[in-house]
């Protein structure tokens, strides 16, 4: 598999050194793979994209696009094209001016420019016919993304970086764009870096998920790997709703490890050889893992008192306290409300759901 | 967006009208003389007639005047408009070493009286060959309209997206190219506001040209001025007439092109530099 962008050691910092924005970033992002920078705000996973399109210069470290160094090739060099947060369609051009604008810019010959656009527009499901003379402001929200999308892919860059640009769409259309612009992608294999701080957007999108934070890529894997194998206390904290507590390895079985918490009880987790006795571990428990009922089902049990129910929907979150004090998130599937507040109940769950964080 | 309905009292609305009459008063009672075929000014006119338009347009004097002010006002028009519309975009768009201090530097002719900017250039250029020219009447008044220009620009400005630069540029346009398709349509605008708002000053001048023309480079404002203190001749009537309905139509087309908003805006910028 062929590299369509990597980034060696970016380093790079805002007033006179004062904020590092990225702290030493190296990636690999591969040809046609969808590839998403996923942190919280300020973690600097914008500037990281600025740096590949070149909107940015890296105070060092090197960024490659094909193999070959861009570091000191500026912006309208680069065959990487942006589709920004608030889309940035010129105003003042209409749908076509605007996708044809890259390649004008490249003077590429009349008829080929108008053969390009139509088929491109086609392609996101524009009819050129309908939509070429109409003005950005004419748009809808869904259709303006579109344009933007067309006017990257028209150029056929190495790469399309994408700088949230369903942000700003509420809810329900944002939903339906993410389908629909994985499907544009994967159709057209079409290589993609990624940027959101929202992780259910991150988890359907992706092929690979770079977690960030502060500057530093925190881990790198499928959205199925990182969610279900996360290698820090962030990453587990970050990603979905998580049950973190601590405690020291207490016996190491054949099958299993017994961790004794900090608040006195001792649970079970699936055995892995990197922790040994008397070793500090973080227990990662998602919250959705944990199955609450009237009797003791799976490895871990605990009697538990209910000691809040809230309602969201689709969920029903359960604050559950086990008999020493530790208060444990409970997320299940809205069946129909099962259990109330002051319940007495079991909190249970499998093995390998304790998740073990060496500290 | 709708607009509201005001709905004032009748004392207030009554209050209005004459604050209103008051302020358009003298330029009624000026249109109205500069009509009255009497050799001296006096209200209310005796008939009427087009005798001092007349004698205005056929003056070789006025004339000259009049074309003076066309020539400088032009002249500080090519000098402001570039000045003004590229330093307000450069203080938008980058950070530099005295970045704030050169902001105050460009604001401060606007807010020095015209008559020291006069005096001080005069003072300052008197044993040079620019001394009477109309390029040293241009480059004071270019001092003056560079500065409002600014404030005007960086009210637009305050609004522009500059994503938009950037999508350019991404896209593959050179800088060059990004600012021809991108930068100057986006504020057309406030560029044409610019461009009559930099004519205007200048031609409507009269404090700094007072003190640097000579009779050769006489413009319209200082003749006028001259006339009305030496001989009170009523052809300065009609030249009033000429300058007010210039700032009255350039006002017209600046309203049209960029709104009372951003007039509103540069207000207050300049209450604030103050």
């Amino acid at each position: 598999m062929s590299v369509a962008v990597e980034t060696r050691n970016i380093v790079k910092t805002f007033d006179k050194g004062r904020v590092v924005a990225v702290d030493n970033v190296s990636i690999c992002v591969r040809k046609k793979e969808i590839f998403t920078l996923l942190g919280p705000s300020g973690s600097g996973k914008s500037t990281l994209l600025r740096i590949i399109d070149g909107l940015e210069r890296p105070d060092s470290g090197d960024v490659f696009i094909e193999g070959e160094c861009v570091t000191d090739v500026p912006t309208h060099k680069r065959n990487v094209c942006m589709v920004f947060q608030r889309l940035a369609l010129f105003p003042h051009k209409n749908v076509f001016e605007n996708v044809a604008f890259g390649l004008k810019m490249r003077k590429t010959d009349k008829t080929e420019i108008k053969k390009r656009v139509e088929e491109t527009l086609a392609m996101v499901e524009l009819d050129p016919k309908i939509y070429a003379a109409r003005y950005p402001q004419q748009l809808s929200g869904g259709e303006m993304q579109r344009v933007a999308l067309a006017r990257a892919m028209v150029l056929r860059p190495a790469v399309i970086l994408f700088d949230e640009p369903l942000a700003s769409l509420d809810k329900r259309l944002r939903d339906k764009m993410r389908v629909e612009l994985k499907q544009l992608l994967k159709k057209f294999n079409i290589t993609a870096i990624y940027v959101t701080h929202d992780q259910e957007e991150a988890f359907t999108l992706s092929d690979r998920i770079a977690i960030m934070n502060k500057g530093k890529i925190i881990q790198v894997g499928r959205p199925m790997e990182v969610y279900e194998r996360p290698r820090s206390a962030f990453v587990a904290n970050f990603l979905g709703d998580t049950n973190i507590l601590k405690g020291v390895v207490e016996k190491v079985g054949t099958k299993s490890i017994s961790i004794k918490l900090k608040e006195g009880i001792s649970i079970l987790a699936a055995k892995e050889e990197m922790f040994s006795s008397t070793r500090d571990v973080i227990v990662c428990l998602r919250a959705e893992k944990i199955v609450l009922s009237n009797e003791p089902l799976y490895e871990n049990r605990f009697e538990a008192l209910i000691k809040e129910v809230l309602f969201s929907g689709e969920n029903i979150e359960y604050l559950a306290e086990l008999q020493e004090g530790l208060i444990l998130r409970v997320k299940e599937k809205n069946r129909g409300q099962t259990f109330n507040k002051g319940d007495k109940v079991f909190v249970n769950w499998r093995l390998q759901d304790s998740v073990l964080i060496s500290e | 967006m709708g607009k509201m309905k005001f709905e004032g009292s009748k004392l207030l609305n009554v209050a209005c009208f004459f604050i209103c009459l008051f302020l358009l008063f003298p330029v009624i009672i000026i249109l109205i003389s500069s009509f009255d075929p009497a050799k001296y000014i006096r209200f209310p006119p005796s008939g009427f007639s087009m005798l001092w338009y007349q004698y205005f347009l056929s003056n070789a004097n006025w004339q000259k005047a009049f074309a003076n002010s066309l020539y400088i006002a032009t002249l500080t028009t090519l000098i402001s408009v570039p000045c003004g519309v590229l330093a307000a975009l450069a203080y938008r768009k980058y950070n530099f070493k005295f970045k704030n201090l050169l902001n105050t530097i460009v604001v401060l002719p606007y807010v020095t009286p015209s008559l020291l900017i006069g005096i001080t250039i005069l003072m300052t250029f008197s044993r040079t060959f620019l001394r009477g020219t109309y390029y040293l009447v241009a480059a004071a008044h270019s001092l003056w309209s560079t500065s409002f220009i600014y404030l005007l620009m960086q009210a637009a400005l305050s609004n522009y997206d500059l994503t938009f630069e950037e999508a350019a540029m991404d896209l593959g346009a050179s800088p060059l190219r990004t600012f021809i398709e991108v930068t100057l349509p986006s504020l057309k605008s406030a560029i044409i506001s610019s461009v009559i708002f930099g004519f205007i000053t200048s031609f409507g001048e009269v404090t700094m040209a007072i003190f640097l023309t000579t009779s050769e480079t006489i413009t319209l404002p200082v003749a006028l001025w001259k006339s009305l203190k030496f001989e009170l001749h009523p052809v300065a009537l009609v030249a009033s007439m000429i300058c007010i309905i210039f700032a009255v139509g350039t006002m017209a087309i600046i309203v049209k092109f960029v709104g009372i908003e951003t007039l509103s805006k540069i207000g207050a910028k300049t209450e604030m530099s103050k």
